[in-house]
């Protein structure tokens, strides 16, 4: 009793104090950001040698950088209530596609086959920008159902769930489509940029780059711009939304776009890390994408979260994963660690919920 | 007082819902600067009536005349652009948002536009929000603090008071004061003076007739989809909630067919 006198104690204080601080300290994100530099400290003290040399760092990044991308998109979804389940079998289908276009032309894709013949040479940029547009795509089928039918997005995109990673296979008959070591696509998801020079030169991939280009714009949405404020309103209140006149259902769909999107972009990504379009990759992906923006403070009701939450959450992940690994930590062990992380982060949020209230 | 011409008039509405006559020709007049009480018991036709002016429903028959020109009200965006607003009873605010959010919410001020992406003016939008709290007299430290965070009675003033942000001539309360607290009833009904001192008119839907007694100038009293009173509040509180317990029941008829014809 006494012990939880003090901790409620400390946290009025704490509130206190920080309504009386500079922003920064005010934000919801600043117990994340202290965990997450807590982890490093941590890591670092027992593995200096290697924790902050720059190849682990740019593995760091890069598990952060596939992670954070879905999150955000997840994150999206989430805010204004809803959930997709789809991304991780997305990233797959994707993949595949992406592999299917560059290696075998827009002729051997089963729409395509009709129309354009047996095979056809085709660019890189071409099918990028098809395989992302198909992402959209499955995502405005995602939101048509939810605003339209009325069904709940966990069902809807657990279709797309087992769908995507059927079509997967069955387009590659269950064999990945292997990318030449020469093929210029690699670059994209293996390619870094150096900063600095000899050994401690920082390496960023070029993932983690399209992880910060993402999350500045989606930041800048929410933020920024009407479409991110009905977002947080749709999710806080959907009856207050629509009778202020937002467009709920045109907000929902874009949540879902955007996530599909996202599914689509890390499916290509993935496809150019592992130089092979593979239907079995991005397993369960969307319960570690989900787990990165709750980890972040997003909160599972609708209405809150922010992009620096969600991405500390994937760096939280990330840095845990890899420091697990550098401390030879058992991998099954591993994922129990991060299981209870979840637990303790979503435990942590309700209360401190339930406290406001 | 009966030259002037009233801000919303509804001449003779009538609405069926499958076999329920919801409303069996009702008039209702509101003039500038004055609070109508709207009382009647459950299923007489208050919402029904209320969510004719505020465009949720098309009456089967009647007119609409605002400021005594007919008006076309389809829905509720045509409502609102001829300043007719409603408050909601379950105050329609968003509580992850901030106030000044709330206040703007579905009409934010864009300071330019990027494609579809349109910028919000956050500063003009706070600057708005704390001079609408300001003068009426809404006690809110920050426009900055989340709704959450605020009293049922504060909420319930935001409710009312971003509904007055855009030139609203004709505001809709529907209970306004259920589920709050005394003094927190105190407060919105002095938002309720303020807003008619500053010439609004309003429609107050109430259980509570004290609170139709203290801010109402005028009462209509509705029975299974009929006008069975319409005054002015003048007497004595005791005699007048007899009275209107009268009417709500049916003891008493101001309309009733028979009575026109003694």
């Amino acid at each position: 009793m006494d012990i939880q006198n003090a901790v409620t104690d400390t946290s009025t204080m704490l509130s206190r104090v920080r309504s009386r601080s500079p922003g920064f300290l005010r934000a919801r994100e600043l117990p994340i950001a202290i965990v997450f530099l807590a982890l490093c400290l941590f890591f670092w003290k027992e593995k200096p040698d290697v924790f902050l040399r720059p190849a682990n760092l740019a593995i760091i990044m890069r598990f952060v950088a596939t992670f954070g991308l879905l999150a955000i998109g997840e994150l999206l979804v989430i805010i204004t209530g809803g959930i997709d389940l789809s991304v991780g079998s997305m990233t797959a289908l994707t993949g595949v596609l992406v592999a299917t276009l560059i290696m075998k032309g827009f002729g051997a894709v089963p729409p395509f086959d009709a129309l354009l013949g047996d095979t056809s040479p085709i660019a890189i940029l071409p099918a990028i920008i098809v395989v992302l547009f198909f992402g959209g795509l499955v995502g405005l089928w995602h939101g048509l159902f939810v605003t339209k039918l009325h069904i709940p997005p966990f069902i809807i995109t657990l279709g797309t769930w087992l769908m995507a990673r059927g079509a997967a296979a069955y387009i590659t008959r269950g064999y990945p489509i292997v990318f030449p070591s020469d093929s210029a696509f690699l670059n994209l998801g293996q390619g870094k940029v150096t900063l600095g020079e000899g050994a401690n030169a920082l390496q960023i991939p070029n993932m983690f780059i399209v992880l910060v280009v993402a999350a500045v714009v989606v930041a800048f949405i929410l933020n920024a711009t009407t479409l991110g404020r009905h977002i947080y309103a749709v999710g806080g209140n959907t009856e207050a939304a629509r009778v202020s006149g937002i467009n709920v259902d045109r907000v929902r769909m874009f949540s879902f776009v955007a996530s599909g999107m996202m599914g689509a972009l890390v499916g290509i990504l993935l496809a150019s890390r592992l130089g092979q379009g593979t239907p079995t990759v991005g397993t369960a992906y969307e319960l570690w994408a989900i787990a990165a923006t709750v980890i972040g403070g997003t909160s599972l009701f609708g209405g809150e979260g922010t992009v620096l939450g969600v991405i500390l959450g994937a760096a939280i992940m990330g840095v845990m994963q890899n420091g697990m690994v550098l401390l030879n930590v058992s991998s099954y062990l591993q994922e129990i660690v991060l299981g209870v992380v979840l637990v303790i982060a979503v435990t942590w949020d309700m209360w401190r919920r339930h406290r406001q209230t | 007082m009966t030259e002037r011409t009233p801000l919303v008039e509804i001449r003779n509405a009538k609405k069926r819902f499958g076999a329920v006559q919801a409303l069996r020709g009702v008039d209702l007049a509101v003039y500038p600067g004055e609070v109508l009480g709207l009382v009647g018991d459950n299923a007489a036709g208050k919402s029904t009536l209320m969510k004719v002016i505020s465009g949720a429903y098309i009456p089967d028959e009647g007119e609409i005349l605002i400021n005594g020109k007919k008006a076309h009200i389809a829905n509720p965006e045509d409502s609102r652009r001829l300043g007719i607003e409603m408050v909601y009873q379950d105050f329609a605010l968003a509580n992850n948002l901030d106030v000044a959010a709330n206040v703007f919410l579905g009409r934010e001020m864009v300071r330019w536009s990027l494609g579809p992406l349109k910028i919000m003016n956050k500063r003009a939008m706070e600057a708005g929000a704390r001079d609408l709290i300001d003068n009426l007299k809404i006690d809110i430290d920050s426009v900055r603090l989340k709704v959450e965070n605020l009293s049922g009675g504060q909420r319930q003033a935001v409710a009312i008071g971003r509904v007055t942000a855009f030139n609203a001539k004709v505001i809709i309360m529907d209970e306004p004061t259920a589920a709050l607290s005394v003094a927190a009833i105190g407060k919105v009904l002095d938002l309720i003076r303020e807003l008619k001192a500053q010439g609004c008119a309003i429609i107050l839907i109430s259980h509570r007739l004290e609170d139709v007694y203290e801010v109402g100038d005028r009462i209509i009293v509705l029975r299974q989809g009929r006008k069975v009173a319409d005054r002015p509040i003048g007497e004595d509180i005791h005699q007048f909630r007899e009275e209107i317990v009268a009417y709500m029941v049916g003891a008493k008829d101001d309309f009733s067919p028979e009575a026109a014809t003694v």
